[in-house]
């Protein structure tokens, strides 16, 4: 398979799930994939309490929990202090219609994997979250990774965030990362 | 336009991630390529734990089980009983194909966009959902896998008397 390959294990993850099964599958995967430092949390009020206390470099987040769910839950994560504000948040989700993608991207998400979970695709995006760190976009109503993932071709307007889109936006997706570069 | 007035308030701010990721990867380099595949690997690390799965879709099943006696015993489905009932679903619609069911997973999709279409749920017949949860139980006894014929056709059957109900309902 045509996809860079990367040294993760120095990369502390957080899965939170409140599905034992599903936690012990993610885990797995994570350490197949190279993570050797991952902690679990089973609903999202433990999450809270162990984000603060560790300060993962990335959050892989069941949506649908009870007490705190996945969008109550980034939201807490987005509004706490720098840097930890800043985690990736990997959305981990059987809802995988577009309207509950959408909600997810707007609570402040990098990324959202559908269930049944693939390996390349968890790879990928975690890859892609750590190679490809996104800005962030602070206004009034959001504070999260810019939400525009895609170069817009169509788009003749205004660049109104002061720059053109940069090409490493079409590395900014779900697929093969096929190069790297530097900001 | 945005930005020709210098004294227009910003109303939006970009910030760079302070904490660079990059600091603690490594890219591997060609020999080390070729000897991990973490793709494969996090396959094969599944794989070892597959020995279980039939034991843990048997857990799911008999938590959605459980939701459902719970949720079928009161003459009307209670909201409460209605949200149990769909997060048993929804566990299974993200798991199953994983544990190695996804016909199982399909109707589990099925009745979760029932119990997501339909408000209030006491709404939904009370037989259609009894269809759904019969049909995972017998799906998972038999281990129907994509090839078994009658299966596909119920999932299919239940995917149809579904969206009739969802349409009638919405005429």
């Amino acid at each position: 398979m045509n996809y860079l390959r990367v040294d993760l294990s120095k990369i502390t993850a957080m899965v939170v799930d409140d599905n034992v099964h599903m936690r012990r599958i993610l885990h797995t995967a994570l350490d197949g994939l190279g993570l050797r430092n991952i902690v679990e949390a089973v609903d999202g009020i433990e999450a809270w309490e162990l984000f603060q206390k560790i300060g993962p470099d990335i959050v892989l987040l069941d949506w649908r929990m009870p007490f705190l769910n996945g969008a109550e839950l980034t939201r807490m994560i987005r509004k706490s202090p720098r840097p930890e504000c800043f985690v990736p948040i990997i959305a981990v989700t059987a809802y995988s219609e577009k309207r509950h993608i959408i909600a997810a991207r707007d609570a402040g998400v990098n990324e959202v994997l559908c269930k049944p979970i693939s390996t390349k695709g968890l790879y990928l995006r975690i890859a892609n979250c750590v190679l490809n760190q996104r800005e962030f976009i602070r206004t009034k109503t959001f504070f999260g990774p810019d939400r525009r993932r895609f170069k817009a071709t169509n788009y003749t307007g205004e660049e109104r965030r002061g720059s053109p889109m940069l090409d490493r936006y079409e590395l900014d997706q779900p697929g093969p990362i096929l190069r790297t570069g530097t900001r | 336009m945005a930005g020709d007035n210098a004294n227009e308030t910003p109303d939006y701010e970009v910030v760079k991630p302070p904490r660079d990721l990059r600091a603690k990867v490594r890219v591997l380099d060609e020999r080390e390529a070729a000897r991990f595949d973490p793709v494969k690997a996090a396959e094969e690390a599944l794989e070892s734990l597959s020995a279980e799965f039939d034991r843990w879709m048997g857990d799911e099943v008999q938590t959605l089980f459980d939701a459902w006696a719970k949720a079928a015993a009161r003459t009307t489905i209670t909201a409460d009983a209605g949200d149990e009932l769909f997060r048993a679903s929804h566990d299974i619609k993200g798991q199953a194909s994983t544990l190695g069911f996804p016909l199982v997973g399909a109707i589990a999709g099925n009745l979760c966009y029932l119990l997501e279409s339909v408000k209030p749920v006491q709404d939904v017949p009370k037989t259609l959902l009894q269809q759904h949860v019969d049909a995972i139980r017998a799906m998972v006894a038999e281990r129907a896998t994509d090839e078994n014929r009658t299966a596909k056709a119920l999932v299919e059957r239940l995917a149809d008397v579904t969206d009739d109900f969802i349409a009638q309902r919405s005429s």
